[in-house]
């Protein structure tokens, strides 16, 4: 080292492969962060001299999180957690070619830009190479609808499920599954699945047209329910009162739920939603006749959290149903479009009671009954709001557009009809930056 | 010093000083908090690089100069997988080196914190692995089988659910 004051300590990858093994974890694991491998490079792979002011050495007791225990145990021999078919092998590490001077975070770092086939072909290289390959942190995200075109389970869902289990390393790690559109997938394939999957915390069914209400009371039972955050229901029409009302109150933290379309859910299943999942940030209504007014009043104000909420074509829904908004300080998009009862009433009761203050993006199309004045009113008082679709209200005309741009300074994006669009208003638009769309 | 840019003295591990202008060498995180942790006339002497070499350096600092107007790369996002299809021609040809070299410039963009390189480096090996078999990846990378018949069994009755269209699983 030359004798310059300002000195680089080595890095602690020269060491951690040499040492005490491959997995030695290095400054990255006591990254507090919740994923380690999304945070960008400067906290995933600490640079030595950030370790090195904060005394490295020692992985931190206190600061470890669920990550880094999960890191640890699948890094540090044994590992029995992943592969519990294979013996544990002390030093010498394992054997990994060419590969062996890069530490092994750099190793998964490699790995992480691999699709998930070819991460799971590495796992058939050499027992290194099978420890590394399995570490929960590849594992976490799958999306069946993308890999069913070209794998051998294709129009065999089921089936692939069941081999899914028979993969621990995968189970074991899965967070977030997708089978989005995978049509052929049955309630009694994803029964079976479900126990196998203790960390899931996203599941996405959307256009999974097998899936009933059984499936919904199969997930209630199953240990990822009472982590489970998301749920997406997209299209699942054979869903109903009885799977939500079985389901909701053994998902206490789900953040989002889609029900887009489940139109035979009606006010006694999100009445139970609404009690059980106080958490809910994103709530997807979309398309269910049966939703009324009071249904809709009655749930909104146990939800104080809602950020997004989807009520479009409720085709029961006016006003009153928002009157209640005013209860909702967190609410940043609302889309109502066709509900066609809805009013100037509305957008002044919200203007009044400040839920506009929040919002950030509107979607009004097809609120024939909505005019210049009432929108105008809102657009005053909406400090944050940045997209406004006003496409098929016929109520508002080209003055009415221009002091809505004139009113609302944040505006990025206002969505109109052709006929609504003026000069005048291109000119404004123009002068705000505002983005102009023709509906 | 020159007259645009100041200069930044760097050593390399085996002792060769190089200067480079101050923007190149910010490219780096690590050298950066280095930069701005430090009074000048700390920096007079120069930095010292434990544990790159000069050959290695000379290289981090081309692709750094080449580099130096991009903006800051984007976070990852673990949800998705991420692209390797997306180097450009020059960065390409800047990775056409041998497999140590390209190793050794993976572990100092790692030390160096400089994250663009470290992903370049990273898909450039991650398209070394692509669409090969375990025994191509065993012979590009000298990986010895050290399966007994057993666990080789194990691990492709695990990685069955990911099998491609036609394979027979056994």
């Amino acid at each position: 080292m030359a004798s310059g004051p300002p000195s680089l300590p080595s890095p602690s990858t020269s060491s951690s492969s040499t040492s005490a093994g491959w997995f030695t974890p290095s400054a990255s694991a006591s990254d507090t962060c919740d994923d380690l491998w999304s945070a960008d490079a400067s906290a995933a792979y600490a640079p030595p001299v950030a370790s090195a002011t904060s005394g490295s050495a020692s992985p931190t007791s206190a600061s470890i999180d669920s990550t880094s225990d999960e890191f640890f145990s699948c890094c540090s021999p044994p590992l029995s957690p992943v592969s519990p078919s294979f013996p544990h092998h002390p030093a010498p590490p394992p054997l990994m070619g060419d590969l062996a001077p890069l530490p092994a975070e750099l190793v998964l770092h490699i790995l992480r830009f691999l699709p998930l086939r070819q991460r799971a072909v590495m796992r058939e290289v050499s027992r290194g190479c099978a420890e590394l390959a399995s570490i929960p942190l590849l594992w976490r995200t799958v999306r069946f609808s993308r890999h069913l075109a070209l794998s051998r389970f294709d129009g065999a869902a089921d089936l692939w499920l069941a081999a899914v289990t028979r993969a621990p390393y995968l189970t074991s790690a899965l967070r977030s599954l997708s089978l989005a559109t995978c049509k052929d997938v049955t309630d009694t394939g994803l029964a079976l699945a479900l126990p196998q999957l203790p960390r899931l915390e996203s599941l996405d069914l959307s256009r999974c047209w097998g899936v009933t209400d059984a499936l919904l009371a199969s997930l209630a039972l199953a240990p990822a329910a009472a982590h489970l955050r998301s749920l997406n229901l997209y299209m699942v029409y054979q869903v109903t009162d009885v799977g939500i009302t079985r389901l909701a109150p053994a998902t206490p933290r789900l953040v989002r739920l889609n029900l887009y379309k489940c139109s035979l859910v009606t006010d006694t299943g999100l009445a139970v939603v609404a009690a059980s999942c106080p958490d809910l940030v994103e709530l997807t209504l979309y398309g269910l006749p049966h939703i009324s007014d009071a249904g809709v009043a009655g749930a909104l104000p146990l939800l104080p959290d809602l950020r997004k909420l989807n009520l479009g074509s409720c085709k029961q829904l006016t006003d009153a149903a928002l009157i209640n908004a005013a209860s909702l300080p967190a609410l940043a998009t609302l889309h109502l479009l066709r509900c066609s009862a809805m009013s100037d009433a509305l957008l002044r009761c919200l203007a009044a009671s400040g839920t506009a203050a929040s919002l950030v993006s509107l979607n009004c199309h097809g609120l024939a009954k909505l005019t210049d004045s009432g929108v105008v009113v809102l657009a005053a008082v909406a400090s944050d709001l940045e997209r406004l679709n006003l496409s098929r209200c016929t109520g508002i005309s080209a003055d009415g557009a221009i002091a809505i741009v004139a009113k609302c300074r944040t505006l990025a994006r206002l969505t109109l009809d052709a006929r609504a669009i003026s000069p005048e208003l291109s000119v404004l638009a123009a002068s705000r930056a505002v983005e102009l769309v023709v509906a | 010093m020159s007259g645009d840019h100041d200069m930044v003295k760097l050593i390399s591990s085996d002792g060769h000083t190089i200067e480079v202008p101050e923007d190149i060498v910010r490219k780096s995180q690590t050298l950066q908090n280095t930069l701005d942790d430090l009074a000048k006339d700390q920096l007079e002497n120069g930095i010292p690089l434990a544990n790159v070499t000069h050959a290695i350096l000379t290289k981090v600092v081309e692709w750094c100069t080449h580099h130096k107007d991009d903006p800051p790369p984007p976070e990852d996002d673990d949800a998705r997988t991420r692209r390797t299809d997306d180097i450009t021609p020059w960065d390409a040809d800047f990775c056409k080196v041998e497999q140590t070299v390209l190793f050794e410039l993976i572990l100092a963009a790692n030390y160096l914190d400089i994250k663009g390189l470290l992903d370049l480096c990273c898909k450039t090996v991650a398209n070394m692995i692509k669409g090969k078999s375990p025994e191509q990846i065993r012979q590009t990378f000298n990986i010895k089988n050290d399966f007994t018949p057993e666990e080789e069994e194990q691990v492709r009755k695990e990685n069955e659910w990911c099998e491609e269209a036609g394979s027979t699983g056994k």
